[in-house]
């Protein structure tokens, strides 16, 4: 196990220096510069001075090995544009607010999805079925930011019951997180309710009940720790996307989040910022895969390491 | 040129190096307001500066500036968390709403942003386009005020005639008004004068948009199709990519034969607009009588009454010879709670009525005379 482990999180590290390098490349390839004008161009001394100051003036390589040689140091450079903090500051400043967006919604996709999947697949085909199964179509067909700007309409700008963005106290979260988790809630609502459809008319069901074990022991112990098997690999990948933040669900409701950088980073030629956004995601979703991988182990005993 | 620039103290500079006014505990300001607090991605948080001796005394305690993506901010504003919108974040879909709804249309003040005109060009060294008479046929089939009416809408744009905009120094709307009014009758005698009756021998011309939105898409699709009913002129309008557009306009000699564009002004001098059509410029319409005469009038030191009527000689002759076909001067509305008032929120001589050029500049906290009223108590407000 140690030996797996160890042997992964090595793994680890080279996905970290192949997704810098290509990310590297990628982000210089891409014509354009941060400091380039659509309007007013800068006159030619200006920008020599600007892509001296941030060492943009030298041969790629020297640039990369000067960046990992920071990265290792904790430097991870200034964002071109908020100059005022450090990239670790802005992380640091975001990226909670996105997690606890996140980490609401999956706890709310999982608690409230997988309860939805389980009465539809219990009522099979009768109208409980078809409701949470037409609810869950909505929520997966319909983006986010069309269901976040419906929300906003109905309970901020008309019953005014809600404000219409900002992020503090638990009423700015309400709106956000409705909007938010929809989509993953009915994602999680689906695959429940086919998992454990399936798994209600498995043998070993069949013989749980003819032993006379009460049918909420049958489902809850014996058809749900099944059914949960698919779940992890549908709802694993979900993670790292729900906790790093959207930009569609934080422009429309002000939330201060990382989500939005992602998008800008690359928009605006943001080098450090995109590197950064670059790395911390493929950070997420290694330990992410890794946390399911293991999780498998618990939940179903024949997989082993 | 001082409006524009943002001077710097030497000693904060020195100390806490160029970024001190981002930063509450080390910002400066000599200005009526003071930075309080920036929270990061959400909101500048400014007070009345206590030190302040200016003649400008703030009446407004504290302004919260709210970053919002502009299509929300209408929202916002609905649900009575923000006084003030400006009016070029709002979409046509808000302006919809605005001008449906009474109060709103109320609460709702145009002024002249940046003093843009909207006109057709043409290409005036070559034919069709070389002869003054077919120039002139083209501008009195435009109907302004229909075009307002229908698609512009009111609140965004007022019918232009000639180049500056009311309210812009040496603006002369009224004077030159009759020049290129609308009047088909005379539009068809002129076109038959240049050898055109009813259009017949005219090339099919095309329209040339610099990647313009569908309403000004509309407008012009309304122009070509005025042109076509009174000038029996075919007209095809092709909205293009900017660089596109910009590359064949400066393009010498010019890729466009007949396109539409607007100017907005850089600084407050009818020389800033004026110079727009000096020779060498973006169009390819020259005229020396009109080159001195904008020159002369720029470099001219005497008195400012003076100065503005040669401007308004030159504006004259632009405006006679057509190079360009005035459409009209965009507005811009922003919206402010009724409980706002002051005298930035009073019409001016121009019937303008809220915070506007000249005394204002994009990103300065100067609000002027503006205060909040008790009217405030009855207004469902709430400070997100």
């Amino acid at each position: 196990m140690a030996r797996y482990l160890l042997g992964r999180l090595f793994g680890l590290l080279l996905v970290f220096v192949i997704v810098s390098m290509l990310a590297f490349t990628m982000m210089h390839a891409v014509p354009g510069g941060p400091f380039d004008e659509e309007k007013a161009p800068l006159p030619p001394a200006a920008r020599a001075n600007l892509l001296r100051k941030y060492g943009l003036d030298r041969p790629l390589y020297e640039q990369y090995g000067l960046y990992m040689w920071n990265v290792l140091q904790g430097d991870f450079g200034i964002s071109f544009q908020s100059p005022t903090e450090t990239v670790i500051e802005l992380i640091a400043r975001t990226w909670p607010v996105s997690m606890a967006l996140g980490g609401i919604t999956i706890l709310i996709a999982l608690s409230v999805g997988t309860t939805l999947g389980l009465i539809a697949a219990i009522k099979q085909n009768t109208w409980i079925d078809y409701t949470v199964t037409f609810i869950a179509t909505l929520g997966i067909t319909v983006p986010n930011f069309v269901v976040a700007i419906w929300l906003l309409l109905l309970f901020a700008v008309r019953l005014q019951w809600l404000p219409t963005g900002g992020w503090g106290d638990w009423r700015t979260a309400i709106l956000p997180v409705l909007a938010f988790a929809l989509g993953p809630t009915a994602l999680v609502a689906r695959y429940t309710r086919s998992s454990m459809v399936e798994v209600i008319r498995a043998d070993y069901i069949r013989t749980a009940r003819a032993k006379g074990l009460g049918e909420r022991v049958v489902i809850m112990r014996h058809a749900l720790k099944n059914a949960l098997i698919p779940l992890i690999t549908i709802l694993g990948p979900q993670i790292p996307n729900l906790i790093t933040g959207t930009i569609f669900i934080e422009v429309i409701f002000r939330i201060p989040g990382l989500g939005k950088f992602f998008v800008t980073s690359v928009l605006l030629r943001d080098y450090p910022m995109i590197m950064a956004t670059m790395l911390l995601v493929a950070m997420t979703w290694g330990i992410v895969y890794l946390l399911s991988d293991l999780l498998y182990t618990m939940v179903d005993p024949r997989i082993r390491i | 040129m001082m409006l524009y620039s943002n001077p710097l103290q030497a000693r904060a500079l020195a100390e806490h190096g160029g970024l001190y006014n981002s930063d509450p505990a080390t910002s400066v300001s000599s200005g009526p307001f003071i930075l309080k607090e920036w929270r990061k991605g959400d909101r500048l948080i400014y007070e009345a500066n206590p030190k302040y001796r200016g003649t400008n005394k703030p009446y407004i305690q504290k302004i919260i500036n709210i970053g919002a993506s502009p299509a929300t901010m209408f929202a916002s504003y609905q649900a009575g968390e923000a006084d003030f919108v400006n009016g070029a974040y709002l979409s046509p879909a808000d302006n919809e709403i605005i001008a449906n709804d009474p109060q709103l249309k109320l609460e709702s003040h145009p002024h002249q942003g940046d003093f843009r005109t909207d006109y057709l060009f043409f290409d005036t060294k070559n034919p069709p386009f070389d002869d003054l008479k077919v120039r002139q046929a083209f501008s009195h089939v435009v109907d302004r005020d229909g075009l307002i009416q229908s698609i512009i809408k009111p609140s965004q744009g007022i019918p232009a005639y000639s180049f500056l905009m009311p309210g812009f120094p040496a603006a002369n709307s009224d004077g030159l008004k009759e020049i290129q009014r609308y009047d088909p009758t005379v539009a068809k005698q002129l076109l038959a004068e240049a050898g055109y009756p009813e259009g017949q021998g005219f090339p099919k011309v095309t329209l040339w948009l610099r990647n313009e939105p569908p309403v000004r898409q509309a407008v012009a699709q309304a122009i070509a199709a005025s042109i076509k009913q009174n000038l029996g002129i075919e007209v095809e309008v092709s909205n293009k990519e900017f660089k596109t557009f910009t590359d064949a306009l400066n393009a010498k000699p010019t890729q466009i034969q007949f396109g539409m564009v607007s100017y907005g002004f850089d600084f407050l001098d009818p020389y800033n607009m004026m110079s727009v059509w000096l020779s060498g410029g973006r169009h390819n319409w020259e005229n020396a009588e009109f080159d001195a005469m904008v020159k002369e009038a720029a470099a001219f030191t005497g008195a400012t009454d003076e100065r503005v009527a040669m401007f308004q000689d030159a504006e004259r002759l632009l405006v006679e010879d057509v190079p360009a076909v005035f459409i009209y001067h965009r507005t811009v509305s922003d919206v402010y709670k009724p409980y706002l008032k002051g005298t930035e929120l009073e019409p001016d001589r121009n019937g303008f009525a809220a915070i506007h050029w000249p005394g204002y500049t994009n990103g300065s906290m100067v609000v002027g005379s503006m205060y909040i009223s008790q009217d405030v108590a009855n207004a469902n407000r709430t400070i997100p």
